[in-house]
C-alpha cells in the first residue's frame, strides 16, 4: 500500500515538472549493435537524469534547447542538442584510453591508467552476495593476494580479517589499514562488523609500495580503501533493498551411538574379567544416545533490510542511508542485530569553496559465547564435541540431564550454558567527518578535513547456578566496557602543473591523528538469586578488584606525492610520507617512508596506438618502504605496573605500590617492509579481455619481537625490533567479456595468487624458535606445535610422523611410557630415540596459492554469477579430531580396543603418553569451494514502474572439495600468523540460501 | 589566502613533538621517584617482590618447596617428589621461578635505590627507603647463594642487555651482601614503623648478617651480632602456639616476617599477598577436612623424634582427622608408633603451623584458598640458638650455651638440656641441630642447617622412618641447577655439578 502511494506520489510529481516538456525515447547500442544497459543520461544543468534498461531503452522528458548527455564507462560520451526530435537512438564509441576505473588511491583518486602501482578495485556491483556479516567478506574470492579468511567460522557479528600478500610480521597483527572515506581506522574499531555494506560503493585494495607508502608506518600489510555510497546522478533517487535467507549448519561430526559405546565399554570389562559398567536395561534407556551438536544447533536465519535516498542538486549532493541487520546462528542463542544510519553532504558555495561531512552511526547487539581455543568450561564448542552421548539431554521432567551416576566422568550438560547464559554485547559506533576545500585555480585546491570517531562497548555477562560454571561460585557476572575516541585532522595541496605534454601532479600535506581508549571490567560471584543477571553486582558476595586501563596513540604526519605524466606514455610517481608516533622510542620518533615507481603505457606509443588487438599495454614498477608501527602502547618508556605489587604491611589490608612493567627500549621502531614489485597490464580487442600480472618481493626487517633475556636482568622478555622475514610472489588477475551477443553475455573474473613466505632471520641468530602453545592434551612433554625456523614459513607446523598403533602384549622400546592402543611414532634420525629431533616439518598453515574465479552469465533479464575460491599447499592442525575422534565420535565405535584390534584409530584419550602434534591430525587442506551461486532476474521498468527491481536468489557456500576432514578447510581459531591454521572449537560453518529484492525509484 | 594555507600546513608538519608522548596513567613512567607516595609505592613493590611474580611465588610455597622439601623434614610427592628424590631437572618450574622472582625483587629494589636520591623527600627518609632497599636485596642474594651457589651479581637496575657476565663466586657476593647490610643498617630503626609497619627493622638486618655470619662460619661475628639483637628487647612468646595464630604477625619474638592479608577480595590485586592455597592445611570441602595439596607431608621420623609432651608436638601437629567416609583417622600418638595399621592410614604426618582461617567453618575451601598466615625470616628463637651454636663451636659446652638452648626448650615444656644427659662439643652440635629441627619445622631453615653442619648427605639419606628406605643424595645436591634457559641465553653462565 506503502508502495503504491508513494509510486503515485513520484508519478505526480513526474507529471507536474513535465509541464510544457516533450518526452524522448531511443536505444543505446555498442559499435556492435549490442544494447548498453544502464547509460547514464542526464540534461546538462539540471537534476534530470535517468538510466537506460537492459535493452538499452530510455525515456527522459526535456525541453527543447535542453543538452542530453550519454555516458557510460568505457565509453565516449555524447551530447546531444534537443531541437524537435521525439526518438534520439544512441551508438556509443568504446573507448580504450578512457576505458577508465577511478581508483581511490590515499588523499585521492586517480585515473587506472595513470596508475604505476598494484591496485585493485571492487565496486558494488561485483561485491559476494549473500549473507555478509562482515565487510571483509564483500570482496571473498575477488582480489588476487587478499586473503580472506574467519577465525569465527559463520559466528554472527564476527568480522573476518584480509591478509594482503602474505603474513610480514611475526608479532601478531597482519591486518591491512582500513580508510573509509579518507579516514584512517584505527584498529581498535570494528569497523568489519559496525559497518553496513549496504553503504559501501566500492573497495580499493592497495598492494604495493607505490600504492602504499602515503600511509608510511601503517602501510606494510596494504591498504583496504572503502569509500560509501553518494549522490551520482542528477536527481533523486530512494534505494531499497531487503534479503533474508536460511542458515543451515554444515555437521561437521556424527556423534557415536551410545548404547553401541557402553556395549564397547561392557565388551572390554568381560575381556579384563571384570563386571560390567552398563546393565541391559541402562543400555536400553540410553538407546542411540544424545548428539550434543543436534541439541545445541538449529537453523539460523538473516534479515537484512537497507534504504538509501540520494539527491543533487546543482550545487549539493546529499545522501542517507538506514539499514537493519539481523542475523540468527546455528548455534542457539547466536544472535546479532545491527541498526545503521549515516549521512552525506556536500555543497559547493561558489566556485572555489566546497565543504563536505558525513555522519555514520551504528548500533548493534550481539549475544556471543566464547569460541576461542582452549580447554575451558566456557568454550561452548568445544563443549558440544566432547561431551559424552551416554547421558540425555533433557530429563523427562524436563530439566537437563546430567551424567550416569554409575560412570565416572567429568562431563557436564553443555546445553545450560548456551540456553540459560546470559551474553550482551552491545556497541555504538559514530564516525563523523566535516572537509573544507578551497579551489584557488583549476590547477591548485586546499583541503582540510577533519574526523572524529567514537566507539562505545559494553558487555555484561551473567552465568546462573544451572550453568556449571556458574553453580561452583553461585552465580558469575562480568560487566565490562570501553570506549575508543580518534580524533583526525589533516590538511592537503593539490597542485597540476602543465608544461606541454608534460603533465605533473603535486600532492603535499600533514596530519595528525590520536587515539584514546578507556576500558573498565569487573567480576562479580556468589549472589543470592540468580534473578539479578549483571545487573546488580552489588549484590554478590566477592567482587573482584576493579580492572581499568588507558591507552592513547598519537601520530603526526607529513606526506608528499608527484605524479608525472609525459604524454600518457611514461609515467613517474614519487611517494614519501614522514610518520611520527607517540608509540615510537624516544630514538626513532619518526620514520620516512619513500617510494618510487615508474609506468610506461606502451599502448600509446605510436606502434601500437592504431593496434585492433593491443588497447593495452603497461609495464611497472616499484620499490618502496613501509612499516608496520604496531606496538603495545608506552613500551619504549619504563613502565610501572601494579600486578603483583600488593604488599600486606600490618598483615590484615594489601597496600598497592608499584613494579617495572617492562625494560624500557627507546629503540623502538616500526617493523620496516621493503617491496618491490614489476606489473604488467595487457587488454586485448577493446579491453574485452584484461590481464594484470604482478611480481613482488618484500621482505619486513626489524620485527617486533617480545625476545627472551637473561632473568637477572629481573625481567624475562624485552621488546625489540630483531629478526626478518620475506614474502615473494606472483599474482594473475583477468577479466574478459567472453560472450557478448544480444541475449546473451558472459563475463568471467579469475584472480590466483602465488605466496612463498619465508623466515630470514630469527633473535639471537636462532635456527629456529618453538613457540609457546600447548593444546592441553597429549604431548604435554612436546608442547609447541608451530615453530619459526630460518628458511621455513612461518605458521610452520612440526611434529612425528605417525608408525602404528602400539598392540596388547608389546612395549615400544623408544617410547618406554607408550601403553597398547596409543602410536608409535618414526624414529627419523634413526639414533633409537623419539625424542625432539624426532619432529619433522609438517607443512604450514599459510596457503601457497589462493584463488578466486567469478563467472557471470546474462541471458535476457536473467543473470547467474557463480564464484568459486580456493586455497592451496598448506596444512591444519585438526585438534578437535586429535582430541575427540577416540572419545564419543562416531569414529570411536571402531576405536582400539583389547577386542578391536585391527583399526588406525587410537584408544580412548589415546594421546595421554603420546603426543597429538603428528601426521595423523595435519593435514592438508587444499579446497575449492562453491562459495555463492545468484540467480537473479532484472524486471523491465515498464512492467513493474520501477526502476533497477531486481530479484535475487543466492545460495553460499554450497560445497567444498577437499581431502581435508575436519570442520572447514578455510577456518583457523586465530588469527595470529605464526599459529595460523588451528582447526579448534570454531563456530562451525553453514550454507546460507537467501533471497533478496532491489529496487529504485 | 595562499599564505594562510601554507601557515596551517606547515603549522601541521612542524606541530611540536611534544604532543606525541604518551600518555601513560595506566601504567605510569617509572623514570624518577618524585613525592614519597611514589617512593612508598615503590617500596611497596619491592616487598611484594618477597612473595614473587608467578604463583604460588618467592616467600610463598615456593619457598617450602625448595627448604623443606629436600631435608628430612617433609616428603614430596606428584611433581615435588624430584626434590624429596633429588631427581631435578634443569627446567624445573619451582627452580626456575623463584630464581626469577628472586631477580625480579632485587630490579624492584634497585629501582629503588637508584631513583630515590631525585626524590622530593627529607634526606633522612631517603637513607632509610634506601636502606629498606638495600635490605631485599641482601635478602635476594642471601637466598640466591644459599640456593644456587655462585650467581650473577646485579647492582644497578640498569644493565646492558647484550653483555654476558658470568656467576660471580659466593665469596663475592657475600661480600656485597655485608657491604650492603653495612651501609643499610645505620639507617635502619629500632622501632616499627608506623607508616610501613612490618619493613625491616634493625633487628632484622642484624638478624641477616647474623645469617650470614652463622652460614660462613663467622662463629665470634654469630655471637657478636646476637648480642646487638638482644640487647634490642626481643623474647620469646610464652606460648609457642602463639606465634602461629593468623594476625598476631607483629610481637616480640618476630624479627622480620613475610606478611599476607588472607582476604585476596579487598584491595588487594595481587593473589599472592593474601598468601597461596596450598600452605594451609585444614581445607574444607563442605563436609569434611582434607588434606590440602599433600605437598607438605611431613616425615614420621621427623614426628616421632618429638617428645610426647613437647607442646610443639601437641600444639603444632594434626594427630588426627575425619576423613571422607566419616572415620577418624587417629588419634596418632607414638603409642602407635609401630601399629602398621594406623601407618597404613596415616602414613605422613601434617603441621599446622599454616592454619587455613576458615578451616572447619563449612565454607567451601576450593575457592577461597587464601590463608594469610605469617611466613617467618627471623624470630628470636633463632638468635638463642645460633648463639648458642656459636658459643659451642668457639669453645664447647658451657652453662651459657645451655641457658640459650633451654629458654627455647623449657617455652616448649621440655626440660634443661643438661638434664637428658652429657654432652661434648660434638654431641652438643647434634642437640643443637636437633633442637632447630623441632622448633622450625617447615620454616624454611633445616636446609641450611645440614649442609653448615656437614649432615646433608647422611640425614637426608635416611629421612624415611623405613631404614631400608634410603635416597640417593649426593652432596652437589646442596645446590639447585641453574635454569636451562639462563645457560641458553648466556654461554658464560656454567651449571651446578649433578645437573
Amino acid at each position: 500500500m506503502k508502495i503504491k502511494l508513494t509510486i503515485y506520489f513520484v508519478l505526480c510529481l513526474t507529471t507536474l515538472a513535465s509541464w510544457s516538456q516533450i518526452s524522448i525515447t531511443g536505444t543505446i547500442l555498442d559499435e556492435s549493435n549490442n544494447p548498453l544497459p544502464g547509460v547514464n543520461i542526464i540534461v546538462k544543468g539540471s537534476n534530470i537524469g535517468t538510466n537506460s534498461d537492459f535493452d538499452g531503452k530510455y525515456e527522459i522528458s526535456v525541453e527543447q534547447g535542453q543538452i542530453l548527455e550519454f555516458s557510460y564507462m568505457g565509453f565516449m560520451s555524447q551530447t546531444i542538442i534537443i531541437s524537435n526530435q521525439t526518438t534520439i537512438n544512441i551508438t556509443l564509441i568504446e573507448d580504450s584510453t578512457k576505458l577508465d576505473e577511478v581508483v581511490v588511491v590515499g588523499y585521492g583518486t586517480a585515473k587506472k591508467s595513470d596508475l604505476t602501482g598494484s591496485v585493485k578495485s571492487i565496486t558494488s556491483d561485483d561485491f559476494v552476495e549473500g549473507n555478509n556479516n562482515s565487510v571483509q567478506g564483500l570482496i571473498r574470492g575477488k582480489v588476487a593476494g587478499a586473503r580472506v579468511t574467519s577465525s569465527s567460522g559463520a559466528e554472527p557479528g564476527a568480522a573476518a580479517t584480509i591478509q594482503i600478500r602474505g603474513a610480514n610480521s611475526i608479532s601478531g597483527n597482519n591486518n591491512p589499514l582500513y580508510v573509509v572515506d579518507g579516514v584512517p581506522v584505527p584498529d581498535s574499531f570494528s569497523l568489519g562488523t559496525d559497518m553496513n555494506p549496504n553503504d559501501i560503493a566500492s573497495i580499493d585494495v592497495l598492494k604495493d609500495a607505490s600504492a602504499t607508502a602515503i600511509y608510511g608506518s601503517r602501510a606494510a600489510n596494504g591498504l583496504v580503501m572503502i569509500t560509501t555510497k553518494r549522490a551520482k546522478n542528477e536527481k533523486t533517487r530512494v534505494t531499497f533493498s531487503a534479503a533474508s535467507g536460511i542458515k543451515v549448519l554444515v555437521k561437521p561430526v556424527e556423534y557415536a551411538s551410545g548404547s553401541v559405546m557402553a556395549t564397547i565399554d561392557n565388551q572390554i570389562q568381560e575381556e579384563l574379567g571384570n563386571e560390567p559398567i552398563y546393565s541391559e536395561e541402562q543400555i536400553a534407556e540410553i538407546g542411540d544416545g544424545t548428539d550434543w551438536i543436534d541439541e545445541g544447533t538449529r537453523t539460523g536465519m538473516f534479515t537484512d533490510y537497507a534504504v538509501g535516498l540520494y539527491s543533487r542538486g546543482d550545487s549539493s549532493t546529499f545522501n542517507v542511508n538506514m539499514g537493519y541487520y539481523k542475523d540468527e546462528g546455528v548455534i542457539k542463542n547466536s544472535e546479532y542485530n545491527r541498526l545503521t544510519l549515516s549521512a552525506n553532504y556536500s555543497k559547493n558555495f561558489n566556485d572555489k569553496f566546497f565543504m563536505d561531512g558525513s555522519i555514520r552511526i551504528s548500533h548493534s547487539k550481539n549475544n556471543t559465547f566464547s569460541f576461542s581455543e582452549g580447554n575451558g568450561r566456557e568454550n561452548v564448542m568445544g563443549r558440544l564435541l566432547n561431551t559424552s552421548p551416554l547421558f540425555p539431554a533433557y530429563n523427562d521432567d524436563g530439566s537437563y540431564g546430567v551424567p550416569l551416576d554409575n560412570v565416572a566422568t567429568f562431563d557436564e550438560n553443555p546445553l545450560p550454558a548456551i540456553l540459560e547464559s546470559t551474553n550482551d554485547l552491545r556497541r555504538t559506533s559514530m564516525y563523523s567527518t566535516v572537509g573544507l576545500g578551497y579551489k584557488f585555480n583549476k590547477n591548485l585546491d586546499v583541503k582540510v578535513n577533519s574526523a572524529f570517531l567514537l566507539q562505545d562497548s559494553f558487555s555484561g555477562t551473567y552465568l546462573p547456578r544451572v550453568v556449571p560454571a556458574g553453580g561452583l561460585v553461585g552465580g558469575y557476572a562480568e560487566v565490562s566496557h570501553r570506549d575508543v575516541r580518534d580524533v583526525l585532522l589533516e590538511a592537503f595541496l593539490n597542485y597540476n602543473l602543465d608544461i606541454k605534454k608534460n603533465n605533473t601532479k603535486f600532492l603535499l600535506g600533514a596530519s595528525m591523528q590520536n587515539n584514546f581508549n578507556d576500558q573498565y571490567r569487573t567480576i562479580a560471584k556468589g549472589f543470592n538469586s540468580d534473578a539479578y543477571l549483571y545487573h546488580n553486582l552489588g549484590a554478590a558476595n566477592i567482587i573482584d578488584p576493579l580492572y581499568s586501563n588507558y591507552v592513547t596513540t598519537k601520530r603526526q604526519s607529513a606526506f608528499f606525492r608527484m605524479n608525472n605524466n609525459y604524454d600518457s606514455r611514461y609515467l613517474l610517481t614519487a611517494t614519501v610520507r614522514m610518520d611520527a608516533s607517540s608509540r615510537f622510542g624516544e630514538n626513532n620518533k619518526t620514520g620516512v617512508f619513500p617510494s618510487v615507481a615508474f609506468g610506461w603505457n606502451a599502448s600509446n606509443e605510436n606502434f601500437l596506438k592504431d593496434s585492433n588487438v593491443i588497447s593495452n599495454l603497461k609495464i611497472r614498477g616499484s620499490y618502496g618502504l613501509t612499516g608496520n608501527d604496531r606496538i603495545p602502547a608506552g613500551r619504549s618508556n619504563a613502565l610501572s605496573e601494579t600486578t603483583w605489587s600488593t604488599y600486606a604491611w600490618s598483615g590484615t589490608n594489601g597496600s598497592v605500590g608499584f613494579s617495572p612493567l617492562n625494560l624500557p627500549n627507546p629503540d623502538l621502531k616500526w617493523e620496516t617492509t621493503k617491496q618491490y614489485n614489476i606489473g604488467f597490464e595487457l587488454g586485448l580487442i577493446k579491453n574485452r579481455v584484461q590481464i594484470e600480472f604482478d611480481y613482488y618481493d618484500k621482505t619486513t626487517d626489524d620485527l617486533l619481537f617480545q625476545r627472551d633475556i637473561s632473568r637477572y636482568l629481573g625481567k624475562k622478555t624485552f621488546l625489540q625490533n630483531i629478526g626478518s622475514v620475506k614474502n615473494t610472489g606472483l599474482e594473475f588477475n583477468i577479466d574478459a567479456r567472453v560472450i557478448r551477443t544480444n541475449k546473451f553475455r558472459w563475463n568471467l573474473n579469475y584472480n590466483v595468487a602465488y605466496n612463498e613466505n619465508e623466515v630470514l632471520e630469527l633473535p639471537e641468530g636462532a635456527e629456529s624458535l618453538a613457540l609457546d602453545d600447548n593444546i592441553g592434551v597429549g604431548g604435554s612433554n612436546y608442547p609447541g606445535y608451530h615453530k619459526l625456523q630460518v628458511g621455513k614459513p612461518i605458521s610452520s607446523f612440526y611434529g612425528f610422523e605417525v608408525d602404528r598403533l602400539l598392540q596388547a602384549g608389546e612395549s615400544s622400546v623408544m617410547q618406554p611410557d607408550l601403553i597398547p592402543g596409543e602410536y608409535t611414532f618414526k624414529d627419523q634420525n634413526g639414533d633409537g630415540k623419539i625424542n625432539e629431533e624426532d619432529r619433522v616439518s609438517l607443512g604450514s598453515g599459510l596457503p601457497k596459492v589462493t584463488m578466486g574465479l567469478t563467472n557471470t552469465f546474462q541471458y535476457n533479464n536473467f543473470s547467474l554469477d557463480m564464484t568459486f575460491t580456493g586455497a592451496f599447499d598448506y596444512v591444519l592442525f585438526n585438534v578437535n579430531k586429535a582430541k575427540n575422534e577416540s572419545r564419543w565420535w562416531k569414529s570411536a565405535e571402531n576405536r582400539w580396543t583389547p577386542i578391536n584390534t585391527d583399526t588406525d584409530i587410537p584408544k580412548q584419550n589415546g594421546w595421554a603418553n603420546s603426543s597429538v602434534s603428528n601426521d595423523r591430525f595435519i593435514n592438508n587442506a587444499s579446497f575449492v569451494r562453491i562459495q555463492n551461486v545468484t540467480l537473479s532476474y532484472r524486471f523491465k521498468k515498464d512492467v513493474i514502474g520501477l526502476q533497477n527491481f531486481r530479484v535475487a536468489m543466492t545460495g553460499e557456500n554450497l560445497h567444498v572439495f577437499t581431502d581435508y576432514d575436519g570442520f572447514d578447510p578455510e577456518l583457523s581459531s586465530t588469527n595470529n600468523p605464526t599459529k595460523a591454521g588451528l582447526d579448534w572449537n570454531i563456530y562451525p560453518q553453514n550454507r546460507v540460501f537467501s533471497l533478496k529484492i532491489n529496487a529504485e525509484f | 589566502m595562499k599564505k594562510i594555507i601554507i601557515l596551517i600546513i606547515s603549522l601541521l608538519v612542524v606541530s611540536c613533538t611534544q604532543y606525541l608522548e604518551e600518555d601513560l596513567l595506566t601504567n605510569p613512567s617509572l623514570n624518577g621517584l618524585t613525592t614519597e607516595d611514589d617512593v612508598k609505592a615503590s617500596l611497596t613493590g619491592a616487598y611484594a617482590g618477597l612473595l614473587g611474580s608467578s604463583d604460588p611465588g618467592y616467600y610463598g610455597r615456593n619457598f617450602l618447596y625448595l627448604r623443606e622439601v629436600p631435608t628430612d623434614n617433609l616428603f614430596g610427592t606428584g611433581a615435588r617428589k624430584d626434590f624429596d628424590n633429588f631427581t631435578l631437572g634443569t627446567s624445573n618450574t619451582i627452580v626456575v621461578n623463584t630464581y626469577n622472582d628472586i631477580y625480579a625483587m632485587i630490579l624492584k629494589a634497585n629501582l629503588l635505590i637508584d631513583n630515590v636520591d631525585g626524590a622530593n623527600i627529607d634526606e633522612g627518609l631517603k637513607k632509610w627507603y634506601k636502606a629498606q632497599a638495600q635490605f631485599l636485596v641482601a635478602l635476594g642474594y642471601s637466598d640466591l647463594t644459599s640456593l644456587f651457589g655462585p650467581v650473577v651479581l646485579i647492582t644497578s637496575s640498569v644493565n646492558d642487555i647484550e653483555d654476558k657476565p658470568s656467576r660471580s663466586s659466593v665469596e663475592d657476593v657475600e661480600q656485597h651482601i655485608l657491604t650492603l647490610l653495612e651501609e643499610a643498617i645505620p639507617n635502619l630503626e629500632k622501632e616499627e614503623s608506623e607508616d610501613l609497619p612490618g619493613t625491616a627493622t634493625l633487628g632484622a638486618g642484624y638478624a641477616l648478617k647474623m645469617k650470614l655470619h652463622l652460614k660462613r662460619k663467622e662463629w665470634e661475628k654469630v655471637d657478636e651480632t646476637a648480642d646487638l639483637i638482644t640487647q634490642l628487647g626481643y623474647n620469646l612468646l610464652q606460648n609457642v602456639e602463639d606465634l602461629y595464630v593468623i594476625g598476631n604477625s607483629f610481637n616480640s619474638e618476630i624479627i622480620f616476617s613475610v606478611k599476607t592479608t588472607g582476604d585476596p577480595y579487598g584491595k588487594s590485586l595481587n593473589a599472592l599477598a593474601a598468601g597461596s592455597t596450598d600452605i594451609a592445611q585444614h581445607q574444607y570441602d563442605g563436609q569434611n577436612d582434607y588434606w590440602g595439596f599433600g605437598t607438605f607431608r611431613g616425615e614420621l621420623k621427623v614426628y616421632y623424634s618429638y617428645d610426647p609432651s613437647d607442646e610443639r608436638f601437641i600444639k603444632l601437629f594434626r594427630h588426627s582427622f575425619i576423613d571422607r567416609k566419616g572415620k577418624t583417622v587417629g588419634p596418632k600418638t607414638l603409642d602407635n608408633k609401630n601399629n602398621p595399621a594406623v601407618n597404613k592410614s596415616l602414613p605422613y604426618i601434617y603441621s599446622e603451623k599454616y592454619p587455613h582461617p576458615l578451616a572447619g567453618t563449612e565454607t567451601d575451601l576450593r575457592t577461597d584458598i587464601y590463608h594469610g598466615s605469617t611466613l617467618f625470616v627471623s624470630r628470636y628463637a633463632e638468635v638463642l640458638l645460633a648463639k648458642a651454636e656459636a658459643l659451642n663451636e668457639i669453645s664447647g659446652p658451657s652453662a651459657e650455651v645451655y641457658n640459650l638452648i633451654n629458654e627455647v626448650r623449657n617455652r616448649a615444656n621440655l626440660p634443661n638440656l643438661e638434664t637428658t644427659g652429657s654432652f661434648d662439643q660434638a654431641s652438643l652440635r647434634d642437640a643443637i641441630l636437633q633442637e632447630r629441627q623441632w622448633e622450625f619445622f617447615m620454616e624454611g631453615y633445616r636446609r641450611d642447617d645440614l649442609i653448615r653442619q656437614g649432615t646433608f648427605v647422611e640425614k637426608i639419606k635416611y629421612s624415611h622412618l623405613k631404614s631400608s628406605d634410603v635416597i640417593n643424595v649426593q652432596e652437589c645436591h646442596q645446590l639447585f641447577p641453574i635454569p636451562e634457559i639462563e645457560r641458553s641465553l648466556n654461554t658464560n653462565i656454567t651449571q651446578n655439578d649433578c645437573y
